[in-house]
């Protein structure tokens, strides 16, 4: 990937979606840029088998299914996306290169081939592509939740049916991605129905969530803080994203800047705050050092004012009409991207302060407990930093433990 | 749960490679399964040159590739019932009868693709895009990338056999840890399953 921003003639522009004719006509160094992510793709496939083969034959004794941690159960879910669309893309990355190379003509209208056909096989490995991002943080907020509310979670095996339905309809809504590339009637109704079926087990998951906490003796700390306000912008994000689904408002507001808003409220306020809220809440078990919980609950707060100020005025602005993918705005358009750039610049401090509280911590902190949280899943029993191979016996589950028995 | 016993002294897990070898094996089958998409719109859109086109593919020489491929994988599965009766040699002989057979159906392949570019027939060349039509050319083209891509697994293939065969003659692999082998035996099948549906495609639908 890097060699084709820094050899041959020029890095590729052709965005990250490689859309045919363009990516096998452009005179750039695309060759090298395809083939990383051939590469990362293979790799992605792998490490799911791997998770799958794992999660099926090596859980200890009396671990049933039924007794999974819920972030293990995302894990398998994404790691089922990853093994059955990466292949895909795979192949259509693999006619581009060949593509270039030959001139074979399977995408190239010149010859006979359909670029929209390009689109669609591109998008059924990349629309699954956004699930392998938001499952496994749906999982570590599944984890957080019940722990710092000390409470068995709402709704287990709701929120592993939802799991794996997200990774089931998940594969059949590329289609809403090319409402506007030129589809049939018919195909777009079913595209867009299926995106409104896709959005219910994500709701049930923030249903779950919040009955979790209710009327539970909670524990405010820096993961809770990331988690409650990851359930904050993930509804947003989702709510907004049915606003894209639906075929009439989709044509208003396609390639706005509100995509823009929508894809950030998911991928980074959802996996982004998700990520920060399994970074705090596993550090000690990492390191075996506590960070400082001032300072990272002031980091916390500065990057969420950031993020709100940063992509709320973008979904204004994308209603407005402004389109993405412009580095330049019409004079009305002024005060939103004022507004946007002020809370990049505020967003980005609280980066700062949290990397640096984190990286200090994680050398100098204060010695961890084994179990600061008093959490009930299995790595919490073992010292923090884990030994080598985690468990010098392996542990078995008894009839009545189980990930989320608290009392 | 009896997974547990062996984890403790030993991470080696016959079961878990075998299924870690059918989910890439699915993998594989979607990787095709992609380029079959391709396949059916432009069939789907072409049919009167896709027609065309295939009259001008050799079925003898497909036909033969067939059957050579389908005794591989009779070979190469009865050489993994042997090596559990213990007979090393006839697993050595049944392994290299397996990788002759594969190298005999690349010499074909090499034959078939040989005509057809001494006929001016190659993605891109100049005779295919002035004479033929764009279904005969997308034809043409799936024909190369898709029989291209089968042939290079078929390769892959005959090297995992190669490395399982000399893992049996060193003793490495043997009836009680004959994943490797078996594993190699699965990988094969699927070349063969996917040469099954080539086949059809491209020599017999008319």
């Amino acid at each position: 990937m890097l060699a084709a921003l820094f050899f041959g003639n020029g890095a590729p522009e052709t965005g990250w979606t490689f859309y045919a004719p363009y990516s096998f006509k452009t005179g750039t160094n695309l060759l090298p840029a395809v083939f990383g992510a051939f590469v990362l793709g293979f790799s992605s496939i792998l490490t799911g088998l791997n998770f799958l083969v794992t999660i099926h034959r090596m859980r200890c004794s009396g671990m049933k299914w039924t007794k999974l941690p819920l972030f293990v159960w995302t894990l398998y879910g994404t790691a089922w996306i990853q093994l059955l669309a990466t292949p895909v893309v795979g192949i259509t990355l693999v006619l581009i290169a060949l593509e270039r190379i030959f001139g074979v003509g399977v995408f190239d209208p010149a010859l006979g081939g359909d670029p929209i056909l390009y689109q669609h096989l591109f998008w059924i490995y990349s629309h699954p592509a956004v699930y392998i991002m938001i499952l496994p943080a749906m999982g570590a907020i599944s984890e957080i939740i019940p722990t710092f509310a000390q409470k068995q979670v709402f709704g287990y095996k709701a929120i592993i049916a939802s799991t794996m339905e997200i990774a089931f309809v998940g594969y059949l809504v590329w289609g809403h991605h090319m409402f506007t590339a030129g589809m049939s009637g018919t195909a777009q109704y079913y595209f867009s129905l299926l995106t409104f079926i896709v959005a219910i087990p994500s709701a049930i998951k923030v249903f779950n969530w919040i009955s979790t906490m209710y009327k539970g003796s909670i524990n405010v700390q820096t993961p809770l803080y990331w988690a409650a306000s990851f359930i904050f912008v993930f509804m947003i994000g989702g709510l907004s994203g049915l606003v894209l689904g639906s075929l009439a408002t989709d044509v208003h507001v396609h390639d706005t800047a509100f995509v823009v808003a929508h894809f950030h409220y998911i991928v980074f306020g959802g996996t982004g705050f998700a990520f920060m809220a399994a970074i705090h809440y596993w550090f000690p078990k990492i390191y075996g050092r506590m960070y400082d919980k001032g300072w990272a609950n002031a980091g916390w707060l500065v990057f969420f004012i950031g993020f709100l100020a940063l992509y709320t005025p973008l979904f204004y602005l994308g209603m407005m009409g402004m389109p993405r993918r412009y580095y330049d705005y019409m004079k009305e358009f002024h005060g939103g991207n004022i507004l946007s750039t002020f809370g990049s610049w505020i967003l980005a401090t609280g980066l700062v302060i949290i990397i640096v509280n984190l990286v200090k911590s994680a050398r100098h902190g204060a010695p961890a407990e084994m179990n600061p949280w008093h959490s009930k899943t299995l790595e919490w029993k073992v010292s923090s930093p884990p030994s080598v191979e985690n468990f010098d016996e392996i542990p078995e589950i008894a009839e009545n433990d189980g990930p989320y028995n608290y009392k | 749960m009896e997974q547990h016993a062996h984890t403790q002294h030993d991470h080696f897990d016959a079961e878990a490679s075998k299924i870690g070898m059918w989910l890439f094996i699915f993998t594989e089958l979607l990787l095709f399964g992609g380029l079959f998409i391709v396949y059916s719109v432009y069939r789907f859109m072409n049919q009167e040159a896709f027609h065309l086109a295939a009259v001008e593919l050799n079925t003898t020489i497909g036909a033969i590739n067939t059957v050579l491929l389908l005794v591989s994988s009779m070979t190469i599965a009865v050489s993994t019932t042997t090596l559990q009766l213990k007979k090393k040699g006839l697993t050595l002989f049944l392994l290299g009868i397996t990788v002759i057979i594969g190298i005999v159906f690349l010499v074909n392949k090499y034959f078939e693709w040989g005509a057809k570019i001494d006929h001016g027939i190659w993605p891109g060349s100049e005779h295919l895009k002035t004479a033929f039509s764009q279904g005969e050319i997308l034809f043409f083209g799936l024909y190369y990338v898709m029989t291209g891509l089968h042939a290079l697994h078929i390769i892959i293939g005959l090297i995992i056999i190669l490395f399982a065969a000399h893992r049996v003659y060193k003793g490495t692999v043997n009836e009680n840890r004959a994943a490797l082998l078996e594993n190699a035996g699965l990988y094969w099948h699927l070349v063969d399953l996917i040469w099954i549906f080539l086949f059809p495609l491209f020599y017999l639908i008319h």
